[in-house]
């Protein structure tokens, strides 16, 4: 993992290099490029030394959470990552929560009554979450159940979903989890779709290979009845691969969220990064992109630990 | 729904080689029975024609305005799918935004299947440090969610329709590369590979005449589903702006350039975003129906 995070580290290091042009002059635009301004930056970014050394430099940088400063507004890019990454995770997880609500109930049912028109309408609803791009989705739910139907906000993040259960718990009001909760939920479906869609196919075919094996006949055979074998002895097994994908698809949700904070004016590091891209603030591009790669690789590992803990076969040594 | 019909014939490597012919008629003969793909190639075949015949079929010009009728809903003032904010006609947009999603698919893909392959030839045949190189940067490129590593080389790189076929070709090769490479670590042991050794064929020659077709089966199982997935990021990218710039007509710009109308004039980003979804559908039957016709292990 070490290896590979360094990898990491040489792309991020590389992205910046490989800007055509000056990248100072770039930066801060041709009209704004004097002598003097783009021999600071060229200091202040350390690009007058060697490459070698200027890799090392960001490198040690990084590992001491230095992830440099902001163009626009000169605030660490820590701080700025710092301040918008838990609206992120919420998303996220709020996101992979729904996708898993709705995929394993619809993988099991379209597994156990095969060729039903439950199947059917799954096999149906995955296809089309695969292929429905997730920003249209977003789109066509602000228009429905904001605009038209006056639901659900439209865009933004309410009270954060810990501080809105804190205030349930301790003064016993709801309205923070509440506000929470429904500018939450648009923004979440959006995200996991893709997800919902993955995890459905996959449930169905891993329970329809679970359910052919000997053990599930064996089950049946001493009198268990169908939905205690179906949970307990086949849906456990069945779990296995999907836990593989949902930690494999994190990364992905990661990237869904860029496109969906910026529908939905989400507070989080992915609106962060498309805000930096136009305003051409490339320590702030780098950082998130940084950010988001260790994530990946970070769920990855939780995924390997996982799934020892998950299927008692599997052991490392 | 006409459910998948599953490829009963399994096949090993060395099959392939035995009868190649056979091998691909029997394919596509699996194939035209398959009634998903068939639809599949049906809708791509549609968006094919369109985007080829978009001058002659469009009934406006896809950048004119009219200034009589803007953000105007389907079927008013001439217009068959109506018109956008500034009044410009949505079919012809739609029509000659086909050929922007269909060529960033080619490119992009084209770009990451020539990448992919050459590596996972050269890592799987020559094996040892450049193998270990190449699955190395490969992992490293996989650690960066495709749609972030995108974005970030568009920042570099800067927004336009070249650069985002870049991007998406960039993204995308490792996929092709880890498939190439497993297919040639099982084939380059068989016997009509050695044979071919034997008989003093050199690297060149036995790579590409022997090894490369018979590893071709799940690149082109993986380049159709790819071209899905190319569609959907390039329409991603330009809904984010970051991709093709205003006036061309691509679906994901028209679909962003809707969204401050959604209360008035909602058709403006409903429509590309169906366009989208029905290419995309095209492209994720095909694949299936490849992977079930071409090779059941995938």
């Amino acid at each position: 993992m070490i290896p590979l995070l360094l990898g990491v580290s040489v792309v991020i290091f590389a992205l910046i290099r490989l800007i055509p042009g000056d990248p100072v002059v770039i930066m801060i635009g041709a009209e704004n490029a004097s002598v003097e301004e783009v021999a600071r930056l060229r200091r202040v970014l350390g690009l007058d030394q060697g490459l070698h050394v200027q890799y090392l430099r960001f490198l040690g940088r990084i590992l001491r959470g230095d992830l440099g400063r902001s163009l626009a507004s000169d605030e660490p890019v820590a701080l700025l990552i710092r301040e918008r990454l838990p609206a992120t995770i919420e998303l996220t997880l709020a996101a992979t929560t729904i996708a898993l609500a709705i995929a394993i109930p619809a993988g099991v049912l379209a597994a156990v009554r095969r060729y039903s028109a439950v199947d059917t309408a799954s096999t149906v609803g995955a296809l089309l979450g695969v292929s429905m791009p997730n920003f249209w989705l977003g789109v066509m739910l602000i228009f429905l159940f904001a605009l038209r139907l006056g639901w659900l906000p439209a865009s933004g993040r309410g009270e954060p979903v810990l501080a809105g259960v804190g205030s349930l718990l301790v003064t016993g009001n709801p309205a923070g989890l509440a506000t929470a909760a429904t500018h939450l939920i648009l923004p979440a479906v959006t995200l996991g779709s893709a997800l919902a869609a993955v995890v459905t196919r996959l449930m169905r075919s891993s329970m329809l290979e679970v359910i052919g094996q000997d053990y599930i006949r064996t089950a049946r055979a001493k009198g268990l009845r169908g939905g205690r074998v179906v949970l307990r002895h086949a849906l456990r097994n069945a779990l296995i691969p999907v836990v593989t994908v949902v930690g494999l698809e994190f990364g992905a949700l990661l990237g869904g969220a860029v496109i969906t904070e910026t529908i939905f004016a989400w507070p989080g590091i992915g609106r962060l990064a498309i805000r930096s891209i136009v305003q051409r603030d490339f320590p702030v591009v780098q950082g998130v992109v940084l950010m988001i790669a260790v994530v990946r690789v970070l769920a990855n590992l939780c995924v390997d630990v996982a799934y020892a803990a998950i299927d008692p076969r599997i052991r490392y040594a | 729904m006409q459910r998948l019909i599953r490829a009963s014939a399994t096949r090993e490597p060395a099959a392939v080689a035995v009868a190649q012919e056979g091998y691909w008629r029997a394919a596509w003969r699996r194939l035209r029975r398959h009634r998903v793909a068939m639809t599949g190639l049906g809708i791509i075949a549609a968006f094919v024609a369109l985007a080829a015949l978009a001058p002659l079929v469009s009934p406006h010009d896809p950048l004119a305005i009219d200034y009589a009728y803007p953000a105007a809903p389907p079927g008013t003032g001439g217009h068959l799918l109506g018109t956008d904010a500034v009044g410009r006609d949505i079919l012809a947009r739609l029509i000659f935004g086909t050929r922007v999603s269909l060529q960033v698919g080619v490119v992009a893909v084209g770009i990451a299947v020539g990448l992919g392959t050459a590596a996972g030839l050269a890592a799987g045949y020559y094996g040892g440090a450049l193998d270990a190189a190449l699955m190395r940067t490969v992992d490293v490129f996989l650690a960066f969610p495709v749609i972030v590593l995108a974005i970030a080389i568009i920042a570099v790189l800067g927004p336009s329709l070249v650069n985002v076929m870049i991007a998406l070709g960039l993204v995308a090769w490792t996929t092709y590369a880890r498939v190439v490479r497993g297919q040639v670590l099982v084939l380059r042991e068989l016997e009509f590979v050695q044979a071919a050794r034997a008989m003093g064929a050199s690297d060149g020659r036995i790579v590409l005449r022997h090894v490369l077709p018979n590893a071709l089966a799940p690149v082109i199982v993986l380049a159709t589903l790819g071209m899905a997935t190319a569609i959907i990021a390039e329409a991603a990218l330009s809904f984010l702006g970051l991709g093709v710039q205003p006036p061309t007509p691509s679906w994901g710009t028209m679909l962003n350039e809707g969204r401050g109308f959604l209360r008035t004039a909602p058709h403006i980003s409903t429509l590309p975003g169906l366009a989208i979804m029905v290419t995309v559908l095209g492209f994720n039957f095909l694949g299936d129906g490849l992977r079930d016709a071409l090779d059941p292990r995938l």
